[in-house]
């Protein structure tokens, strides 16, 4: 039942519009926090990659590389290369996107 | 005594070679090498009779001996290029990001010709990685299809299919000792 009175009809549209600017706040902070964790990890179809994985793991997961030089490796995934650093472990150092086309 | 003069001849041989051997020297490496790409961006009228090219090229280095850093490494040109159809004449100058295997390389190019080619230097900027302070330069050669698709280009026209050759006959470059 609607409120007959037009104030409190007011008052629930501006709740209303309140509430859809949160929501449009908080898809918004989703979006950088996910960008954010993007950097340094790397997704491969249903993988993520990430500090401290394996290079078997990673070529597990990832296939080969487009590129390799010593701890260097070079990936090419959908409009993003990668560069993946190893350490003497043969674990992942650092991943970091470098372009994107 | 006769200890007293070895120890002195030691101290001096020592001495000497350091003064001989002074700052360590970086190795100088050439290479010749070509970049198949592709233009992408817009075509603008700056002039009654001048047309400006603002975009990206895109390429894969590829060194002529197949090794070295820069073999298969992926290249980013931000490009102007701008042509006179009355005088036929063109000029081009951008930056490069070249995305090698150990890390980044950074360029400038400016070059002068006419249209289907440009002929100018590249100079190294910078690098990051295993190619930090990398210096070095050369000629470079631009073979492009650009030019015929501005001169019909309506301003604003987007151009997604020019394709190139970027040409580099002798670059030379070199990173500080111990890299």
């Amino acid at each position: 039942m609607r409120s007959s009175n037009p104030h409190s009809h007011h008052r629930c549209v501006k709740r209303g519009r309140l509430a859809f600017r949160l929501v449009i706040l908080w898809v918004g902070f989703l979006g950088v926090a996910s960008n954010a964790f993007a950097d340094g990890s790397m997704r491969c179809g249903v993988h993520l990659i990430s500090k401290g994985a394996l290079q078997e793991e990673v070529l597990a997961k990832c296939g080969q590389p487009y590129s390799a030089s010593g701890a260097y490796w070079l990936y090419r995934i959908g409009q993003t290369v990668y560069r993946v650093q190893f350490n003497s472990l043969g674990e992942v150092r650092r991943i970091k996107a470098e372009i994107r086309f | 005594m006769e200890t007293y003069w070895l120890r002195s001849l030691g101290l001096t041989a020592v001495a000497m070679s350091t003064l001989l051997s002074g700052p360590a020297i970086a190795e100088q490496v050439q290479i010749s090498a070509f970049a198949p790409w592709e233009a992408e961006g817009k075509v603008y009228s700056v002039g009654p009779a001048e047309k400006q090219f603002i975009g990206v090229f895109e390429g894969i280095v590829y060194v002529e001996k197949r090794e070295g850093e820069f073999d298969t490494a992926i290249l980013v040109c931000p490009t102007t290029q701008e042509l006179n159809t009355e005088s036929n004449k063109t000029t081009a100058s951008g930056r490069c990001h070249i995305v090698a295997t150990r890390g980044n390389v950074f360029g400038r190019f400016s070059c002068t010709g006419d249209p289907g080619y440009c002929d100018g230097r590249f100079e190294i900027t910078g690098g990051t990685d295993e190619f930090e302070g990398i210096s070095g330069g050369g000629d470079m050669r631009i073979r492009i299809t650009l030019s015929a698709t501005m001169r019909d280009a309506v301003s604003g026209e987007l151009v997604a299919e020019a394709k190139g050759l970027a040409i580099w006959p002798n670059l030379t470059y070199s990173l500080p000792s111990g890299r």
